[in-house]
């Protein structure tokens, strides 16, 4: 995945906005895919209200708390996103099936390792399309998984006590039902 | 936003650096997120999340939907089970198999609703808006079913409405242990006596027992003020018996018998989650 904004498309009217990550990768966005990000949203109008006078483009944004490697793909989501809407605007259902084979194939290319820092990301951003995708996909790949799988696909570490964990094992006995093989 | 947010240099950033090899680690995620995941889960994978570390071990319980499908608890679980979810709103328990248990408690202080559907097609539920499904069964006998409707709706001391299905009507008429021959239910359940304001009555097929059934529960409920009757699609369709149930409107009661009957479902299908 690229970690470079595209080339700038000189056709479209819409404004360029600035977006600067922690690790200082610059990013720039089509504004309709910065407004996407709520919290980008909220900074730009606050800003826009106190420069009315600045009529032209480029507002560079920092985001302290999005490094760049999610941010490059939560973009990449954001920009298809808006496609899909886009190609299908009067057909809602078409829509949903369109954005669920898209999402399906996104998956495949996200290991499960990435979605806790999409999600810091996506939440942080306050993009919630993504983050409810997101969530889906960590509960998705929990769901019917054994704990030794989940730890080591989240990166937890069992802090119990010896025999602790035993007993809550038996405790929970009737959750293990339907466990798929790791 | 907050802009000072933006400004200042931000913890978690600082964190994050420091610890770049837990970065992928679900542990680094807010609460509500936590608890949203955990609520997208079915129950049990939900509930395996306990055993995953400390941290984990009640953070399971903080979500408001539950349901039990088809699981075997002991009495030990089970009460654990059901006294330790401080937010839970909607419990459902879908064919669960209670192992012989004479007292399931449930302590949940923000219930509001409460589905159990018993094995055997067989149905009773609820709370605040109590209702309760119940179909016959060959396997159970009758009068079981009917004690334990009865003591189930004692149970339900602040219900103000309820729901029953039809078998769940005639059952009062069959349980000995709830009626004697004056009709009054002994001891009557206390919903009955102070806060039953409504009840509905679904798929009402007009034969005597269910309409006795009735005629002890209008007599028992002091504080009714509507009832509310559905046809079985059966007796939608014969005219003759229809005006023959209509006739229940009794004792200045107002008895509206509503065609057709409305789907029995409830707030939580067992299936929906």
């Amino acid at each position: 995945m690229s970690n470079q904004s595209e080339s700038p498309n000189p056709t479209s009217s819409s404004n360029k906005i600035t977006l600067k990550t922690s690790d200082n990768e610059v990013f720039e966005v089509e504004e309709a895919v910065a407004m996407k990000f709520c919290t980008v949203k909220q900074y730009f109008d606050d800003e826009n209200n106190n420069n009315v006078t600045s009529g032209t483009s480029t507002t560079l944004i920092p985001l302290p708390n999005v490094e760049s490697h999610p941010l490059a793909i939560l973009i990449t989501y954001c920009k298809k996103h808006l496609e899909i809407k886009a190609n299908n605007a009067d057909n809602k259902k078409e829509m949903e099936i369109d954005m669920e084979h898209y999402e399906r194939e996104f998956l495949k290319n996200v290991m499960p390792q990435e979605l806790t820092e999409l999600i810091l990301a996506a939440n942080y951003l306050n993009f919630k399309e993504a983050l409810d995708f997101f969530c889906r996909a960590v509960a998705s790949a929990i769901q019917n998984k054994s704990v030794e799988y989940v730890r080591k696909f989240f990166g937890l570490e069992s802090d119990f006590k010896p025999g602790e964990e035993e007993k809550l094992r038996e405790e929970f006995a009737w959750s293990f039902e339907g466990v798929d093989e790791d | 936003m907050d802009e000072s947010g933006l400004i200042q240099k931000p913890k978690r950033q600082k964190l994050i650096e420091e610890q770049d090899i837990d970065k992928e680690s679900l542990d680094n995620l807010p609460c509500e997120i936590v608890q949203y995941i955990l609520s997208l889960l079915p129950t049990k994978d939900a509930a395996r999340t306990s055993i995953l570390s400390k941290s984990w071990k009640n953070r399971w319980m903080c979500i408001p939907n539950l349901v039990f499908r088809q699981m075997c608890h002991d009495v030990h679980s089970t009460q654990q089970l059901f006294s330790g979810f401080p937010v839970l709103k909607n419990l459902c328990l879908d064919e669960c198999h209670w192992m012989n248990q004479k007292v399931v408690s449930i302590c949940v202080p923000k219930l509001s609703c409460l589905v159990i559907h018993e094995a055997e097609r067989k149905r009773w539920s609820d709370l605040n808006e109590a209702s309760i499904y119940a179909c016959g069964s060959k396997k159970r006998p009758r009068q079981v079913v009917a004690n334990r409707i009865y003591k189930f709706l004692i149970g339900f001391s602040n219900a103000k409405g309820i729901m029953l299905s039809s078998f769940a009507v005639k059952v009062f008429s069959l349980s000995s242990d709830c009626k004697k021959d004056d009709s009054i239910l002994d001891p009557v359940p206390p919903c009955l006596l102070s806060q039953l304001n409504c009840i509905i009555v679904c798929c009402y097929n007009g034969d005597e027992k269910e309409l006795s059934a009735i005629k002890i529960l209008l007599k028992n409920a002091l504080v009714l003020n509507k009832i509310v009757i559905y046809c079985s699609e059966h007796l939608a369709g014969d005219l003759e018996k229809r005006e023959k149930a209509m006739a229940i409107t009794i004792d200045g009661m107002v008895a509206f018998v509503a065609i057709p009957p409305p789907p029995l479902s409830s707030p939580l299908s067992p299936h929906g989650l």
